[in-house]
């Protein structure tokens, strides 16, 4: 009897501390990582409603004919790896809305196009060509929502209204290869940041 | 079935790569939906459904409940025939998928390098796996977010292709690419009995298919009383003795028998053609009462 009890006991020992553990780990991920955000695909719910449906299938990231949604590396985050966010190497969102109609948990929601807004662009001005030396005109001739306008002394500034975070100013964007002798510039000029996005 | 140019672990192995790697392989080249496994994921919807709390998960419905309606004949047929973990565990030719190690070629000359059946001790791990899943669910609830898939097993396999995918296209490694295969390592070789003690994939699928054997139709291996050489008196226990899971055929408690994951390792290792594997129903056509077999052949 006392060794069936004992046998109980170390039983219940284990499952508490594992769900404790769990608990505490769980909850961990959850406060450290409240504040994160990412580019989502279109369509998407508010973070953590996303991340509550996600189940990380990847139906997305297989439709999508322009190749922007990409798993999240566990760099980035632990909660939301594998999870889908936009990369704007390859192309831009051209709001063909396929990603909305696979998404098998509803994390991403059928919504109309012009109520989609994905980021913000945003200048980088130590690498944008225009605002750091001059002559670059790509991404204010090219903004399909025209959202991006030349002052007056031809640099780009974005109209944050009309900007819908396609991508395509990033996409297109000469500055990395133009400007890659030199090292101090780490990122395009312009860039698609996440809505409340926060400078580290 | 007797002489086979492939044998029947091969077989498996082909069967869950084309599952496991090809559809995901074609769904990401040719830009369909398939997704990878966890979109089929009964587990994986029930989370999704706690996470989020609600009901209104149509598409994943769609998915998941066709593979559960399969599971009610099928029982744990995705455990030998589906799942990564198997996949990777007969690739490196190690423990099969429940723990059990396999040697050779397992033909009948070979039978004594199998370990002897062993009367295992079905309740602590069947007690794990409930334990881990209940635990997954208030997780999944009071986290809100699916808690299980930042260990399982087949989301690390699938998130480690799709890592490797995302370096092939942006050039951009990330730290998943080592973390993910050690996590791995641990839980396949380290942990040893991951299908039987802990996954929750695998318990979902056995207590289905433990509802459709109530219902009479869950494919199981059914012994034919009057071709097995146990029930005519030898002691010829080959069945039990590869079977992974540990399940005595001759006495079959039903309970156990859920455990079963149709690998076919007792169909086609008896030297007598004395299994079928058939629908629970036809079970008592095939069994005869103990000791009215070996009346017959006296």
């Amino acid at each position: 009897m006392s060794h069936n009890t004992g046998l109980h006991r170390r039983r219940f020992i284990r499952i508490a501390s594992l769900s404790v553990f769990s608990l505490l780990t769980g909850g961990a991920l959850q406060i450290t990582e409240k504040n994160r955000t990412f580019l989502r695909p279109p369509g998407s719910l508010n973070e953590s409603t996303f991340l509550s449906r996600c189940i990380k299938c990847q139906r997305c990231l297989q439709v999508c004919p322009s190749r922007v949604i990409v798993p999240i590396s566990l760099n980035d985050s632990i909660r939301s790896v594998s999870t889908p966010t936009l990369n704007f190497k390859h192309g831009y969102c051209d709001l063909c809305m396929e990603c909305m109609s696979v998404c098998p948990t509803g994390a991403i929601q059928p919504m109309n196009k012009e109520d989609i807004k994905l980021g913000n662009a945003v200048v980088i001005k130590e690498a944008c060509i225009a605002w750091d030396w001059g002559g670059c005109t790509k991404c204010a001739a090219e903004c399909p929502e025209n959202a991006i306008q030349l002052d007056n002394e031809k640099r780009p500034v974005i109209d944050q209204n009309k900007c819908n975070g396609c991508g395509l100013c990033e996409f297109i964007c000469p500055s990395s290869s133009l400007r890659a002798y030199n090292a101090n510039i780490k990122s395009k000029g312009i860039v698609v940041q996440p809505l409340n996005h926060r400078s580290a | 079935m007797r002489k086979k140019i492939f044998t029947l672990g091969r077989i498996r192995i082909a069967v869950a790569a084309i599952l496991v790697l090809g559809v995901t392989y074609t769904g990401t080249k040719y830009q369909l939906d398939w997704g990878t496994l966890c979109s089929y994921c009964p587990v994986g919807l029930l989370q999704v459904m706690l996470a989020a709390k609600t009901l209104a998960i149509s598409k994943t419905l769609f998915l998941s409940i066709p593979i559960l309606i399969f599971a009610l004949f099928l029982g744990r047929l995705f455990c030998a025939w589906g799942c990564p973990v198997t996949l990777t565990r007969d690739t490196l030719n190690q423990k099969s998928h429940s723990g059990e190690r396999k040697k050779s070629s397992g033909t009948l000359q070979n039978i004594d390098d199998y370990s002897p059946v062993v009367k295992k001790g079905k309740g602590l791990s069947q007690y794990t796996t409930y334990c881990v899943f209940v635990l997954t669910l208030i997780l999944s609830f009071s986290l809100g977010f699916p808690v299980f898939c930042l260990i399982c097993p087949i989301g690390l396999f699938f998130g480690f292709c799709f890592s490797l995918w995302k370096l092939s296209t942006l050039y951009q490694p990330g730290w998943e690419l080592i973390i993910f295969p050690s996590i791995l390592f641990v839980e396949l070789f380290l942990f040893r009995s991951w299908c039987s003690s802990i996954c929750p994939v695998g318990l979902i699928f056995k207590l289905t298919g433990a509802l459709g054997r109530t219902f009479g139709v869950a494919l199981r291996p059914i012994v034919k009383s009057d071709s097995c050489l146990s029930q005519l008196g030898s002691n010829c226990k080959i069945c039990s003795k590869v079977c992974p899971e540990q399940i005595d055929l001759q006495k079959p408690e039903p309970k156990l028998l859920d455990d079963c994951t149709l690998c076919l390792e007792c169909y086609t290792k008896c030297g007598k053609d004395a299994i079928t594997i058939k629908p629970e129903l036809f079970r008592k056509k095939h069994q005869l009462e103990s000791g009215t077999a070996k009346e017959l052949k006296n």
